[in-house]
């Protein structure tokens, strides 16, 4: 393969250098900064392509996006093609407001009295510190052990309630038993007769006035109805009467004696409701119930008799109730005493201080030859603090004009200065030339010269057109990233029409070229990007980005959305438009494969953070952070053979031990950079064979 | 057709026979489906290969019944427990599908609902299909969500799917699906969304499902790395027709079909160098279907015959069948593309 071999590492294209991008998120008490690239540097050569790959989440396209300009960089600096386009501010800000506290503190070191003032400050403040820790402690020994009475009583009344229920609920179905055994004893059977009695009986009556309302609602002569009514009255009568013989019937059998009080009032069809204790007096039912409920009664007894045993159980280890509340009471008292000897002695201390503070005081007063600032020593730490405090402010106000791609005042100053020095050359060469009398002509020419010279210098004025349309983007998603309103050329040609091109004539053949490029005809430009399928759609993405003529394209996750075959000819285009217009590639991608196949050097993110580095054969052939190893070992590749034998390896942080030891990006082997600490790196270079 | 192969001492769960499926459209009839057949034996797991518009999504909507309004099922038949599945109304199909027959779609935001609870979601399926009490179905919902691998199920049961991120919603849209015991188990590109680690963990977990549950599993990719992982036996299909079956040591060591070599060389893998084989052009349009071979158009290898005549199925082994002229005894010979070459080499060194 032809790689590497373009490449010059002379000239750094794009030095991304402590980039920090960190998104501010929630509100409130869930307020939290996402530190989505944490610290990233690398620099990309000219004609290189550098592979970003990483999980989703990961910080890479957000690095591609900080580049592009898209974000205000939170820290860091981003130079590209030699100049920086975009600087950090908070950075700055807090490095001067760093500086501020370190310059107090070190002028105090040389003043007699500040510094005996604020030894014995801190002093208190420690002692305060500590008194203030075992306050803490305190509450909470209390809050706990208070928390474990607590649980104590609440254990016991929890088992007392359970028991409780248990033998109500066990009460309850016993009660129900002996309700429904007495119930059937005074069931009998006249008793349900008359119930049926009286339920046929309204049961007629329903379906005759049912009936008769039917008569009436009919559309026939008013006397037919009135016939027919009756009739309709007679057969129904017919039926209850029937019904009635044939429970009197019934009950004669049954019960003689209830007939004979009854049997009247039944005739005469009157509705009797009848009343259970009538027959209830019988002592052989009031027997029988006495019975069961004797026999009730004994099993309610066993239950009390069981239940206080359980009880008695449960209160074997009764806590004492009022000596534990007691207990609280007197664990508050205590604690509230304690911490209350605790505040008396902060406010002690701080008297104390105080009173020493005065006395310092007085005896500098007393004696102010003892407490003589050293001046000379002061100035000197003040001017070597305030240079680097300026140095900050101006390079906070020069970064202002870095974002916004502006002449900084130095760079004004310098171009000024080159253009006066040329104007001075000149006048000098007109006097010369005068002197010797040589003709106009050759003024002319030599003005002519100078004012190319000063129209070269004025153009390299940054502008924000000049320094980022040569960096271009291609998106992941072809179909979003187009505008569907727009025709092809539109939409290719909208970077040249913000770039200032007006000539209609040179946008379209700019167009016409681009798009023959990147494989399509010239005649697809009157289109509209529904009409092209997501692999044509993607070349438009390219052919718009490459119309401004770019040196850098941010290409993220630009084959990721497209079909298997297409993939392959996206990849072959953008090798080939490399190799033809020497360009350099940041390609993000989560692919590794691809990224293997198409990137000449490859960083592999993980939380924001580089952590390994390398040329893309060193990477895969000697990957040594655990994350790039669990990468690695998770891409399924085109052989069974070999799917059969792989073992993933999945990555677990913690095994990194970074409490004291602090873990950075160092290069391990020329042109391998790993993230890791001492101990690990020590660990890789015996990995590498390397001492 | 010739096509089907019947392995002996397979149990053969579902077969797919001459399958003919068109779409209406504004601009005609598309033909998405163009005789497709296949067995799929109990316990293994097939996988499908093809670009998008291939007819791969349309075969396995067929499957589940889930094809679109505007379908017209031309001719063939699916046989499931000797029923056709192409014969059977919405109500007959509502016993098989979910419950017998399952399916995991791409994204998985997509086939959860937004707005739902992810535990109640799981236990919907439970109490619609199985007839469980609520209680019953969140505890079984609870057990289904640990076997997927959702830390802490219990807390999980209550949370929304916009909680979970991309794996684990994958994960639960397999609960769902693996729910009321499936017996099939069709995952179409089910991590073309994800990242490479959660792929991974996901292809696991569908494996580890498949052999506790004797799941037999229709896997729809375009990824040839994961169908080397997951797949026992492989179908690669091109323009709505199969193109080349066989088991996957076949496809991927002493593939036939020029489509098949075109699709191993197109995409890069590990050790690949040099300009990548992409295929020109792109799939051909299926209103109007070529005459002879689909392929032919961009196929480098094309004969004559191709644009005439549509090839037969030629049987390579027992159980590896190509549709290309190529294997006709007339043929000339040809040589593979140099990564087909390469592949096949290593088989030589494995063994």
């Amino acid at each position: 393969m032809s790689r590497h071999k373009n490449i010059d590492y002379n000239q750094k294209v794009l030095e991304v250098r402590n980039l920090y991008q960190h998104f501010k998120v929630g509100t409130g008490s869930r307020k939290l900064v996402v530190k989505a690239v944490d610290g990233v540097s690398f620099d990309i050569y000219k004609r290189e392509v550098f592979g970003l790959v990483g999980e989703s989440g990961c910080g890479k396209t957000t690095t591609g996006r900080c580049i592009i300009k898209l974000y205000d960089i939170t820290d860091g600096t981003i130079k590209y093609n030699g100049r920086i386009i975009s600087a950090g501010l908070q950075g700055n800000k807090y490095r001067i407001r760093k500086a501020k506290l370190a310059r107090k503190n070190e002028i105090t070191e040389h003043r007699p009295l500040a510094k005996k003032i604020k030894n014995i400050k801190d002093e208190a403040n420690n002692e305060i510190v500590l008194m203030n820790a075992e306050i803490e402690k305190l509450q909470k020994q209390q809050e706990n052990e208070i928390i474990r009475i607590n649980k104590i009583i609440n254990d016991y009344e929890e088992k007392v309630s359970i028991a409780l229920h248990a033998f109500e609920s066990k009460r309850n179905k016993v009660r129900l038993e002996e309700k429904a055994e007495i119930d059937r004893i005074r069931q009998r059977d006249v008793l349900d007769l008359f119930r049926i009695y009286n339920k046929t009986l309204h049961l007629i009556e329903q379906k005759s006035k049912s009936k008769i309302a039917y008569i009436k609602g009919l559309p026939i002569p008013e006397n037919e109805k009135i016939e027919r009514l009756a009739e309709e009255n007679e057969v129904h009568k017919e039926n209850i009467a029937q019904t009635i013989d044939r429970l009197i019937n019934k009950l004669s059998e049954v019960s003689p004696d209830i007939l004979a009080q009854y049997e009247d009032q039944i005739r005469q069809g009157h509705k009797i409701k009848f009343k259970p204790e009538v027959n209830l007096k019988d002592p052989e039912i009031v027997e029988k119930i006495n019975a069961v409920k004797v026999k009730y009664q004994k099993i309610y007894e066993q239950l009390e008799a069981e239940h206080q045993v359980e009880i008695a159980k449960i209160d074997e280890n009764k806590p004492d109730k009022e000596a534990l509340e007691n207990e609280i009471k007197q664990l508050k008292l205590s604690t509230a005493q304690k911490i209350k000897e605790i505040n008396a002695k902060i406010k002690e201390i701080n008297q104390q201080a105080k009173q020493r503070i005065n006395e310092v005081k007085q005896h500098a007063k007393d004696h102010p030859e003892l407490y003589v600032d050293n001046l000379e020593e002061i100035e000197k730490i003040k001017q070597k603090y305030q240079a680097i405090i300026d140095e900050e402010k101006r390079q906070l106000k020069i970064n202002r004009y870095y974002n916004k791609l502006k002449e900084t005042p130095e760079e004004k100053a310098e171009r000024i200065r080159k253009l006066k020095q040329l104007k001075e050359e000149f006048n000098l060469f007109k006097q010369k030339a005068l002197a010797r009398g040589e003709s106009k002509e050759v003024i002319a020419e030599e003005k002519r010269k100078l004012k190319k010279k000063i129209k070269e210098i004025n153009a390299q004025k940054p502008s924000y057109a000049r320094n980022m349309s040569t960096m271009q983007m291609v998106f992941q998603d072809p179909i979003s990233s187009l505008n569907p309103r727009m025709t092809v050329r539109e939409i290719i040609s909208e970077g040249l029409v913000v770039r200032g091109e007006r000539n209609k004539a040179i946008i379209n053949e700019k167009v016409n070229r681009v798009l023959e490029l990147v494989g399509l005809s010239r005649d697809h430009a009157s289109r509209y990007p529904h009409e092209f399928s997501g692999g044509q759609r993607q070349r438009i993405g390219i052919a718009r980005a490459l119309v401004v003529d770019p040196d850098l394209i941010i290409a993220d996750e630009p084959i990721s959305a497209l079909d298997v075959s297409i993939q392959a000819q996206i990849i072959n285009l953008l090798n080939d438009l490399k190799e033809q217009l020497g360009l350099t590639i940041l390609f993000i991608a989560h692919d590794l494969s691809v990224v293997k196949y198409f990137c000449d050097r490859i960083a592999v993110m993980y939380y924001g953070k580089i952590v390994e580095l390398a040329s893309s054969e060193e990477l895969f052939a000697n990957p040594l952070h655990p994350y790039t190893k669990a990468l690695l070992s998770a891409i399924p590749h085109p052989d069974p053979d070999y799917e059969a034998k792989r073992v993933r390896i999945t990555y677990d942080p913690s095994v990194h031990n970074y409490l004291h030891d602090k873990p950075e990006l160092v290069e391990i082997k020329p042109g391998h950079f790993v993230y890791a600490n001492k101990e690990e790196q020590a660990k890789y270079k015996q990995q590498l064979g390397i001492e | 057709m010739t096509n089907i192969i019947t392995q002996p001492n397979k149990e053969v769960i579902l077969r797919v026979d001459d399958l003919h499926i068109s779409f209406k459209t504004q601009q005609g009839i598309l033909k998405a489906v163009r005789g497709v057949s296949f067995n799929l034996y109990r316990g293994e797991t097939l996988a499908i290969v093809g670009e998008s518009g291939s007819g791969k999504s349309v075969t396995s909507r067929a499957i589940m019944g889930l094809l679109a309004g505007n379908a017209i099922h031309e001719k063939g038949s699916i046989y499931y427990q000797d029923k056709d599945l192409m014969l059977l109304t919405e109500e007959e199909f509502t016993d098989i599908r979910g419950t017998k027959i399952a399916m995991i779609f791409q994204d998985p935001m997509s086939s959860l609902n937004p707005i739902m609870k992810v535990g109640k979601q799981i236990a919907e399926t439970l109490i619609l299909k199985l007839n469980l009490s609520r209680r019953a179905a969140k505890q079984k919902a609870i057990e289904l969500m640990r076997e997927v691998g959702i830390p802490q199920p219990e807390k999980r049961y209550h949370q929304y799917p916009f909680q979970f991120s991309g794996g684990m919603r994958q994960r639960i849209v397999i609960a769902i699906a693996l729910a009321n015991n499936a017996e099939i188990l069709i995952c179409d590109e089910p991590t073309t969304a994800l990242d490479v680690t959660i792929q991974a963990q996901i292809l696991d977990l569908i494996n580890r499902l498949k052999k506790e549950r004797n799941l037999s599993v229709i896997f729809i990719t375009h990824d040839l790395g994961v169908v080397a992982h997951m797949a026992d036996r492989a179908l690669v299909m091109y323009a709505g027709k199969v193109v080349e079956i066989g088991k996957t040591e076949e496809i991927f060591y002493d593939p036939k079909h020029p489509y098949t070599w075109a699709l191993l060389s197109s995409m890069p893998s590990l050790e690949t160098e040099g300009r990548l084989d992409a295929i020109p052009g792109t799939p051909p349009n299926l209103i109007n279907p070529p005459v002879g071979d689909a392929f032919a158009t961009r196929n480098n290898y094309a004969l004559a015959i191709d644009f005439e005549m549509e090839p037969p199925f030629f049987k390579v082994s027992d159980t590896h069948y190509a549709a290309t002229w190529l294997l006709h005894p007339d043929a000339p010979k040809v040589t593979p593309p140099a990564a087909v070459l390469k592949l096949m080499s290593k088989r030589g060194q494995s063994k």
